[in-house]
């Protein structure tokens, strides 16, 4: 086997003085699913904002396709180029509230990948439709539900081709109800090859979407294994508390 | 005694001051605006040194009262600028009503931006940076068309503001609407203070709900996205 599509070693992240990532290693392969679970206040959010560069770390390395940084000395213009790679799903959507939901999915295409406006608004249509949004393209953010707008999220994010995608509990803002037809959705695009690193609670869809299944706690990846193995006989005793008490 | 018809005929003699006017607070405001920006960026960021000397600046224009800073800069500016080689003998009262309103105003309005600015949410800045937009497409697509609808209420009040303080300009010799009806009452021997004074009054109150109208018409159209998330008012 070559080298991983997805890179990541040795990130280092702190805020002030608490260290949140205590230097991870991550690889992740093309068409990957890869899900992250673990304690509340562990790290996975921050990771997955390290991967965007929406935090910057102090210290590591990551390498997505043939783009390698090193997170250390980073220029802003490197940031952005480098950040181009993924696109992010938020916990709380985070729709542009000033511009619809088709102008939300056509922004990056138009104003990053300089697409022509006809170009961009085809793009963002058939993504559009993919989750089941063509009704709703000329309502403002304010306008629609908490799964409505999660799902132009994700189209925004996917709009942009990027070579993977970062979601950060997609699901966990939203009222019981709208949970699953966000989650069948994300689970059509798992399907699709694309690489993805998804940070969830859902552990039945977690377990059955993923390729792959990382355990993250204090700061540390614990474990990673593929869904059954680490559901079945999960090898540290960290993961096994974990699992125990979520599971009950 | 009240003389209606003074009223009107005085209304198209002060018509040309009005006209004036109008292009002295439209200058001050775009000129401030402009500059309240770059201000109001440098004071968010706080790039050392010329953020500072920016709330200095500000604190001071809090404290002082309009026509102080229409007297520093008709009778004092004149003399510190002669001292570096510019010479402003030839320089119109209007350029010096216009500095003044603009010392006034620009870190006025920035104080009314930067919290504006500073009420959008991270998460719009966030989503921004993770489809890859730079900082300034940010600013220009995202952050501004949600800043300004929370500051036109306050800009408003700055405009209204400006149209009053030209009120200022008779006292370095520039014909404003009170000088013009002072000239006017001159004119007729002291005789018509009270016409004169009413069309004057009049002129202010078109100039403001003209104000008024133009901000409420621009508030219009940012309420289609619906960005306030407090009490519902009745329409
Ligand atoms: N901007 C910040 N400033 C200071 N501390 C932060 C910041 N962001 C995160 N932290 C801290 O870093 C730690 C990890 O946070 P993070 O959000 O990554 O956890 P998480 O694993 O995503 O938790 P959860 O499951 O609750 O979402 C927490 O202790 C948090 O308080
Ligand atoms: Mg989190």
């Amino acid at each position: 086997m070559g080298e991983p599509f997805v890179k990541i070693r040795d990130i280092h992240k702190s805020f002030g003085k608490t260290q949140v990532l205590k230097g991870v290693d991550l690889d992740v392969e093309k068409g990957d699913v890869v899900t992250l679970m673990g304690p509340s206040g562990t790290g996975k959010t921050t990771l997955l904002r390290c991967i965007n560069l929406l935090e910057r770390p102090e210290q590591g390395s990551i390498t997505i396709g043939d783009e390698t940084i090193e997170c250390g000395k980073l220029t802003k213009k490197a940031m952005v180029s480098f950040r181009r790679n993924t696109t992010m799903v938020f916990q709380n959507y985070n729709l542009f509230k000033n511009k619809t939901v088709l102008e939300n999915v056509m922004e990056g295409l138009v104003s990053v990948q300089k697409k022509s406006k006809e170009e961009a608004r085809e793009i963002a249509m058939e993504e559009l439709v993919k989750v089941n949004m063509e009704d709703k393209i000329n309502a403002y953010p304010s306008e629609i539900s908490g799964g409505q707008q999660q799902r132009a999220g994700i189209a925004r994010a996917l709009a942009l081709k990027p070579k993977v995608i970062l979601l950060d509990e997609p699901t966990s803002a939203l009222d019981p109800e709208l949970v699953g037809g966000v989650l069948d959705i994300i689970k059509d695009i798992a399907k699709t090859g694309i690489t993805m690193i998804i940070v969830t609670h859902e552990m039945r869809f977690a377990r059955k979407i993923s390729t792959k299944v990382v355990f993250m706690d204090g700061g540390y990846i614990v474990e990673t294994g593929a869904p059954d193995e680490l559901f079945e006989n999960p090898k540290e005793e960290r993961t096994k508390k974990f699992l125990e008490k979520i599971m009950h | 005694m009240f003389e209606l018809f003074k009223v009107v005929e005085f209304f198209p003699k002060m018509l040309e001051t009005f006209v004036y006017t109008i292009w002295v607070v439209i200058g001050s405001v775009f000129i401030s605006f402009a500059l309240a920006v770059p201000i109001a960026v440098i004071r968010i960021k706080k790039i050392p040194l010329i953020s500072q000397f920016c709330e200095v600046w500000l604190s001071f224009i809090r404290s002082m009262p309009g026509i102080l800073e229409l007297f520093l800069a008709y009778f004092v500016l004149p003399g510190m600028l002669d001292k570096v080689g510019i010479d402003t003998s030839d320089w119109s009262g209007t350029t010096f009503v216009l500095i003044a309103m603009v010392f006034h105003y620009a870190p006025f309005i920035s104080e009314i931006l930067r919290p504006a600015y500073l009420s959008v949410d991270i998460g719009q800045h966030e989503a921004a940076a993770s489809i890859g937009l730079t900082g300034f497409q940010t600013f220009v697509k995202i952050i501004a068309p949600q800043t300004l609808p929370v500051a036109l209420p306050l800009l408003c009040n700055a405009a209204i503001d400006t149209v009053k303080d030209t009120s200022l300009l008779f006292t370095i010799g520039v014909i404003d609407l009170m000088g013009k009806a002072d000239l006017i009452i001159a004119d007729s021997y002291g005789m018509s203070k009270m016409e004169a004074y009413l069309t004057v009054a009049i002129y202010y109150w078109i100039l403001t709900v003209g104000v008024i109208a133009i901000f409420r018409q621009w508030e219009k159209y940012f309420k289609k996205y619906k960005l306030s998330t407090g009490i519902k008012l009745k329409s």
